[in-house]
């Protein structure tokens, strides 16, 4: 079983000062191919686990185990080749590109600074070669190679995430970490940005981890899914599994807040009242009690133990067993929400 | 048949001779939400911007119709224009914190608003703590500043305003955009009781074309500054006419089992 | 119409800045050869026709010393804009390399710089310069390098909060991601996008440089009589200006041509600079 694990992740805790971003966060990342969704909404921590992930944050606590070796100790030549090895693809696309440098010079300056574009970086057949490992990926990512001359304000929102991703996978990592890819783009874009990535994972049995907030990019994508809420886990398992069958009160609220297009596929909402939290304004107990429409009182002391609750399926929350069984929020209409602003 | 809350006609937005944003026919009528939908570049926020007669400040010259009960806008002196909008026609936009000025209380904002459109001080209050109670946010609230409030909060607020106008159209551009998905239901959930119970007109501007088949009555498909299929939001789903519709509802990942 | 001719129509700033920059570079480089009393640049005197009014044999007038004020006033195009020139250069390079090292490493490199800078910063720029120039001899080598100790902390604080800015940003994060050494980094993307303030900062600097350098003139401390320099000019004429305005309005019209000039040059560069500059068609 440990063979198959690429990535482990194991009791992840990062803060920012006195503010704990992440909280306790395990999970595993197979060989690829193979795909891992990490989901959550603002305040849960999702994107700083995974630039602990990439050693862009220090941690504070836990380990991270890459092959099995240890990655947070990692220095200088070693973390460069884990750098090779494990790469990020930005939210950001706008902002993840240099605007003074061409698209060719983004590119080639990765090739050119692992090495990777043969001895003698200098001179005419250097520079014809990096010229060449820069249109076959540009040509992997499905873009036009004669976009290379091109500077980054000169393409569409999807070209340049498409540029970035092509831009990570020119060290051939073999764990990619998307994070939130696709929520700047416009809808067809979005859909090419994820068929882009399903071919790459059967091209290059590539395994990733795909942050996001939108639960509806997951399924065909990831088999497996980690729900997040205030840096801990609130469950996680099989994707198909968790959403037809959730274990977790937050992870019912945000599946039913998903828009659907198909009438058919709609279900009554389940409205959380408040706001999504701050990291770092954790209350005594499970830190989702005070939104929680299935609450007890145990929940409002004690933290709920990440147990599990089904074969391949870990669950935080002291009713996890009822919600499984379908246990659901009375369609109660909304009552004037708790004052859960942010105090100064 | 009365006229609509809110006809546009041959609504024309250019930028120094190119056209931007043309809209032959639309109408939105109280107690009925219509949608803009399409993805960057397709004008329908430029649309928006017109209707509310803000296109010139960005530059833009607009021709064409624009007509709020019957009374034609565009071409309104600027007074006239800055009656009526606010006060019969309020907007909400994608990031509610440029909306308030950061360095006044978000109170202080709203009830300068009210007393701008004609009501007292005390009226103002009044009417202001109605409106946060209608989307449920505690009236102390208003004593805070806009950091201290969160992006959901801050677009409940300015949907408060509208309601404290008393106004008759609300025009929404990607008001959801940039929450988070289980605010954005709060929010939307909102919008649906500002139609049933107040009889509100909503033009809801968004690029989400699954918020705007479970929100709008109907809807509008916008691309390169054209409407390329409008009607009833479950009929254009169910059966798309148009090609860039069905291309744009095959690229909507769905979720459903 | 060639493209560089499109290009200045598009650029009126730069096409203006850089024509009269260019100007007083061909004055300066070709000064002793054109100006009607060459030897009036230099040491020669003529106390006979002191302080006469413009006239057609001297366009400028004479000085107090019967000198045509013409001739020094273009040869005074060798003496502080060069200056200017060098001051500015040294205080750049050294006032950007500690700021981008500043601005990038953050923590303790930060503090250790950014003290340093403080330290002269604290100082009036004028006093400072005026401390070193009282130890050196007094030429205009001394001068430039007393105005560049006091220049260059300026650069520093600027490039340094732009350099932390470009740090943060995503594609500087990317960088470190993808394991490209901090040296390239810094080289090839803080760098090239933490100089834009600076360079508008130079340009207004123009000014600057020379009416300091002319106050330290004044004083005896760098440009000696009968070096014609522009600031030492108009200080010199100061006791006559009510009466023989035009010992003072000609050099000073120098001085500000010239600033006027490179202000020019450099607000439009900035704009040049910019790749995402919208191309009007």
């Amino acid at each position: 079983m440990a063979d198959d694990i690429l990535l482990d992740v194991r009791d992840l805790r990062v803060s920012f000062g006195p503010v704990r971003a992440v909280d306790g966060v395990s999970l595993a990342i197979g060989r690829g191919p193979f795909g891992i969704a990490l989901v959550g909404e603002s305040g849960s921590g999702k994107t700083t686990v995974g630039r602990a992930i990439l050693r862009l944050v220090p941690a504070s606590g836990g380990t991270i185990a890459f092959d099995g070796q240890d990655v947070l100790g990692l220095r200088g030549p070693r973390l460069r080749a884990y750098r090779r090895a494990v790469q990020i693809v930005f939210q950001d696309a706008d902002n993840s590109l240099d605007p003074r440098m061409r698209i060719g010079t983004t590119l080639g300056e990765v090739l050119i600074a692992h090495g990777l574009a043969g001895r003698g970086a200098l001179g005419g057949r250097a520079t014809a070669r990096v010229e060449a490992q820069v249109a076959a990926l540009l040509s992997e990512a499905a873009l036009d190679p004669a976009l290379a001359s091109r500077y980054p304000h000169q393409l569409s929102g999807g070209q340049r995430q498409r540029v970035a991703i092509a831009r990570a996978l020119a060290v051939s990592p073999r764990l990619l970490v998307l994070d939130e890819p696709t929520s700047a783009l416009d809808v067809t874009a979005q859909a090419r940005i994820l068929a882009l990535v399903r071919r790459l994972r059967d091209e290059r049995q590539l395994a990733y981890l795909l942050i996001t907030h939108n639960l509806a990019i997951i399924p065909g994508l990831c088999e497996q899914m980690v729900v997040l809420y205030l840096g801990r886990v609130a469950e996680s398992g099989p994707t198909g599994e968790l959403l037809a069958r959730p274990a977790h009160p937050y992870t019912l609220a945000l599946r039913s807040a998903v828009p659907e297009i198909d009438a058919a596929a709609r279900r009554s909402r389940i409205i959380l009242p408040g706001d999504t939290p701050q990291a770092g304004s954790t209350p005594p107990g499970c830190p989702f009690h005070p939104r929680c429409p299935l609450a007890i009182d145990v929940c409002r002391t004690t933290v709920p133990p990440l147990q599990a609750v089904a074969p391949g399926r870990q669950a935080a929350c002291h009713r996890a067993g009822e919600v499984l069984s379908g246990l659901r929020p009375p369609g109660a209409p909304a009552q004037l929400a708790e004052d859960p602003g942010r105090p100064r | 048949m009365s006229p609509a809350k809110l006809e546009v006609r041959d609504l024309r937005v250019s930028f120094a001779g190119h056209p931007v944003a043309s809209v032959p026919e639309l109408n939105v009528d109280g107690g009925e939400i219509v949608g803009l939908a399409g993805e960057s570049g397709s004008g329908k926020s430029m649309t928006i911007l017109a209707v509310l007669g803000l296109a010139g400040t960005a530059g833009a010259a607009v021709t064409g119709s624009v007509r709020l009960d019957g009374q034609e806008l565009i071409g309104l002196s600027a007074a006239r224009l800055r009656a009526i909008r606010g006060r019969r026609i309020a907007a909400i936009f994608q990031s509610p914190a440029l909306a308030f000025n950061p360095v006044f209380r978000v109170g202080a904002i709203v009830s300068r608003t009210l007393r701008q459109h004609g009501l007292s001080g005390a009226e103002a209050t009044a009417r202001a703590d109605a409106a946060m109670r209608s989307v449920l946010l505690p009236p102390e609230l208003l004593d805070r500043y806009p950091a201290q409030l969160s992006g959901g909060q801050l677009q409940r607020v300015a949907i408060a305003l509208a309601l404290a106008l008393r106004a008759e159209v609300l025009l929404a551009d990607e008001p959801t955009s940039a929450l988070d998905v289980t605010v954005q239901a709060e929010v939307l959930e909102l919008l649906r009781e500002l139609r049933d119970s107040r009889g509100m007109a909503v033009l809801f501007v968004s690029h989400d074309l699954a918020v705007i088949a479970e929100l709008c009555d109907r809807v509008a498909i916008m691309r390169a500054g054209q409407v390329v299929e409008q009607g009833p939001t479950g009929q254009v789903i169910a059966a798309p006419r148009h090609d860039y519709t069905r291309e744009l509802l095959a690229a909507v990942p769905r979720l459903g089992e | 119409m060639s493209r560089f001719g499109r290009f200045l129509r598009a650029n009126p700033l730069i096409a203006t800045g850089g024509v009269i920059a260019l100007l007083i570079v061909l004055i300066a480089v070709f000064a002793p050869l054109v100006v009607p009393y060459p030897a009036d640049a230099g040491a020669a005197t003529h106390p006979e026709i002191a302080l006469q009014a413009p006239s057609a044999q001297h366009l400028f007038g004479t000085d107090q010393v019967g000198r045509d004020v013409f001739s020094r006033v273009l040869t005074g195009a060798r003496v502080s804009p060069v200056v200017a020139l060098f001051v500015l250069l040294i205080s750049c390079v050294v006032g950007i390399s500690l700021g981008v090292l500043a601005g990038y490493f953050g923590g303790v490199t930060d503090e250790i710089i950014m003290r340093i800078t403080d330290i002269f910063l604290a100082f009036p720029p004028l006093l400072l310069a005026l401390a070193f120039a009282t130890v050196l001899p007094a030429n205009l080598t001394s001068l430039t390098i007393a105005i560049a100790i006091s220049w260059w902390p300026w650069y520093t604080r600027l490039v340094r909060g732009q350099a932390a800015s470009v740090a943060g940003r995503p594609y500087v994060e990317a960088c470190r991601a993808l394991g490209i050494p901090s040296w390239r980094i810094l080289l090839r993307h803080v760098l090239p996008n933490s100089v834009t303030p600076v360079i508008v900062q130079v340009s207004l600097d123009v000014g600057g440089v020379i009416l300091t350098a002319s106050a330290l003139s004044f004083l005896g401390l760098g440009a000696q009589d009968p070096t014609p320099d522009w600031g030492l000019m108009v200080a010199e004429g100061q006791n006559y200006f009510t009466t023989q305005w035009w010992l003072v309005t000609f050099p000073g019209l120098a001085i500000l041509i010239t600033a006027l000039a490179f202000n020019l040059l450099g607000d439009g560069l900035r704009d040049v600079l910019d790749p995402r500059r919208v191309l009007v068609r």
